[in-house]
């Protein structure tokens, strides 16, 4: 398996330094003098500058040469990413002048040969989930001795989609009411299922293996009276995964201005991806509906639906959740079919995510607030900043609470790792839905 | 109260903080590569040891120090070509037949100081660069100088009577050759 590549040619841009006129004015000053004088010294020096400079001046690289660039990344190992990079100069090229951006962080400019630059191996560690910049490279090339060197050219970049880490939960939550007539679940109507209903006289349409004999010989009070065995009817769950992704942050709480990639840490949407992936699977598998939401995207809505390509396409569309530039308020709330169990992944940083909360609830839907916060990490905070991320928290830990008033029922995915998720799911599960 | 002591967990920090190491940065494979300051500061020393020995202990040397520092500092601004044409003037007042190591010392440091000037003034001090980078511009250098030093050791040794008469057509031959390399492209890109 291979992974994506980037490459393009970029026609190099050649500017005269001040190297050529300076040499030549130094060997010409040099070597009149030294004629003028009649001291061999500044000749032969004079003559060494010439010499160097004709001879560097006759390498130069063809005008219309071209710098190809190229990024390729390979499968992961170790939890890296290795990245060939390849910088194939035209001819004449003496010193090659790469800058790159590794995860978006800038690394130290790098001074090639060409013949190095022909493959150079590099790695980045895998960080995140999401669509993300491996790498980008912007080269420039000096010609020989430096009489000329060509404008940096536009960078290339090398990006890719990292799927989000995640085990499927077999414990999971329903919504309050069933919906559909076939499932896993089993529902509180009379139908073809499992699980034991009740007793009744036969009646026209019932079918005739349906007869409980035994029932019939101890109950029947007249005669020719059959009794029927009814089973609960087996039923499905319409799930809806919401994702909040206009917002990612770190738990570097001083990197939230910035959002690096190196530098914040565990993000928020990396907790939203790795949970709604999990949830999304753990109901597929039972055999329920699901579907998907992006806050960022209003566009990116996929309908409630089950099975294995349907998985796929849920899966998709939760690592491919990135923030669309400012965070957007929409103004209409996401269509949502009745009965369905609404799982919002979420920051709750602004009211957004709590307002949509409580409009689901007040419609009767099952909602659970699903925390994407990592826990935070202070260092580098001044103390007004500090100040102003308790204030934060505060207004998120009120609209949370507020959000639960109404019905909504909350789970930090952080909290206790693995073990304590599955008791808080284990918890939910049992609960029944609030009315 | 009670809200802010559950943010605080009761201390002077948030709950839940804990301290992680950065993470992991990308990482290229350079192999044998140094700071390209270095590359500076060895300029600095070449310039340095050239000037000792074309200058000795005359006052100019201290114009060629200063000359020194501002060309490894800012190579750029030409420094290092007005240091090259200090130590290459020095020169007319020496003894034109004498052949000493100081002469092939600075001759020889002239011109190396003037490749490095060349690579430091046109890559960055802050980047790493591979040690091989250097290997054309030192092998450029190599060649040219075996044949000058040769030119000086024929001019001033082999036939030293003739070292005046000779450096006139030498000196001559180069500059008309440095004139067709520079104009004969032009000329010919037009």
């Amino acid at each position: 398996m291979t992974g994506p590549t980037a490459s393009a040619g970029r026609r190099a841009l050649w500017r005269v330094s001040a190297t050529p006129a300076a040499s030549a004015l130094l060997a010409v000053v040099l070597i009149g003098a030294g004629m003028l004088a009649r001291r061999p010294g500044p000749v032969l020096v004079g003559v060494a500058v010439a010499v160097g400079l004709a001879w560097a001046w006759a390498l130069r690289p063809p005008r219309d040469g071209e710098v190809v660039l190229g990024l390729d990344a390979g499968p992961a190992e170790g939890g890296r990413i290795p990245i060939t990079i390849a910088i194939d100069a035209p001819p004449g090229v003496d010193l090659v002048h790469a800058r790159l951006d590794l995860l978006g962080a800038p690394y130290p400019d790098v001074v090639l040969d060409p013949a190095t630059a022909r493959r150079l191996a590099a790695s980045v560690p895998i960080l995140h989930s999401g669509p993300q910049e491996l790498a980008s490279i912007a080269v420039r090339t000096v010609a020989a001795d430096g009489v000329e060197s060509s404008l940096p050219a536009d960078p290339i970049r090398l990006r890719r989609t990292i799927a989000p880490r995640f085990e499927a939960i077999d414990v999971l939550p329903l919504p309050g009411r069933l919906t559909g007539l076939a499932g896993a679940h089993p529902s509180a109507r009379p139908g073809d299922g499992g699980e034991f209903h009740d007793i009744r006289p036969f009646a026209p349409g019932d079918r005739l293996r349906r007869i409980d004999w035994k029932a019939t010989a101890r109950l029947a009070t007249g005669r020719g009276e059959l009794l029927v065995r009814r089973t609960n009817s087996t039923a499905d769950a319409t799930i809806l995964i919401v994702l909040d992704s206009r917002d990612d942050v770190g738990e570097r709480v001083a990197d939230w201005g910035r959002g690096s990639a190196t530098g914040k840490g565990l993000s928020s949407l990396d907790v939203a991806r790795s949970a709604a992936s999990a949830v999304a699977v753990g109901y597929l598998r039972a055999g329920d509906r699901v579907g998907f939401h992006d806050l960022a995207r209003p566009h990116r809505v996929v309908a409630p639906m089950a099975g294995s390509r349907h998985r796929e396409r849920i899966l998709r569309a939760v690592e491919q959740s990135v923030p669309a530039g400012r965070a957007t308020t929409p103004r209409r709330p996401p269509l949502v079919p009745s009965g369905t169990m609404i799982w919002l992944f979420s920051t709750f940083l602004d009211d957004h995510a709590a307002r949509l909360a409580l409009l689901w609830r007040a419609s009767g839907h099952r909602v659970l607030l699903v925390d994407t916060m990592p826990a935070p990490v202070l260092a580098g905070l001044t103390r007004p900043q500090r100040v102003a991320h308790r204030i934060v928290l505060m207004e998120r830990a009120d609209r949370m609470r507020e959000a639960e008033a109404a019905g909504a029922e909350p789970l930090d995915w952080n909290a206790g790792g693995a073990a304590g998720r599955r008791a808080a799911l284990t918890a939910l599960a049992r609960a029944r839905s609030p009315r | 109260m009670n809200r802010w002591r559950e943010l605080l967990g009761g201390r002077g920090r948030l709950r839940g903080e804990r301290v992680r190491t950065v993470a992991a940065r990308g990482t290229v494979e350079l192999g044998a590569a140094v700071p390209a300051a270095l590359v500076n500061v060895l300029w600095a020393l070449v310039a340095a040891v050239t000037a000792f020995a074309a200058l000795g202990g005359s006052a100019w040397l201290i114009v060629a120090l200063i000359l020194v520092v501002l060309g490894a500092w800012l190579p750029r601004m030409l420094f290092p070509w007005l240091f090259l044409a200090l130590i290459g003037l020095s020169m007319l007042w020496g003894d034109p037949r004498e052949y000493t190591p100081a002469l092939l010392i600075t001759v020889a440091g002239a011109h190396l100081a003037w490749v490095l000037a060349g690579v430091t003034s046109s890559i960055p001090a802050a980047a790493r660069i591979r040690l091989r980078a250097l290997g054309r511009p030192l092998l450029r250098f190599a060649l040219v100088q075996a044949g000058v030093q040769a030119a000086a050791l024929l001019v001033l040794v082999v036939v030293p009577h003739s070292a005046v008469r000779v450096a006139g057509p030498i000196g001559a031959a180069a500059l008309i050759g440095l004139a067709v390399a520079l104009v004969i492209p032009l000329t010919r890109r037009r």
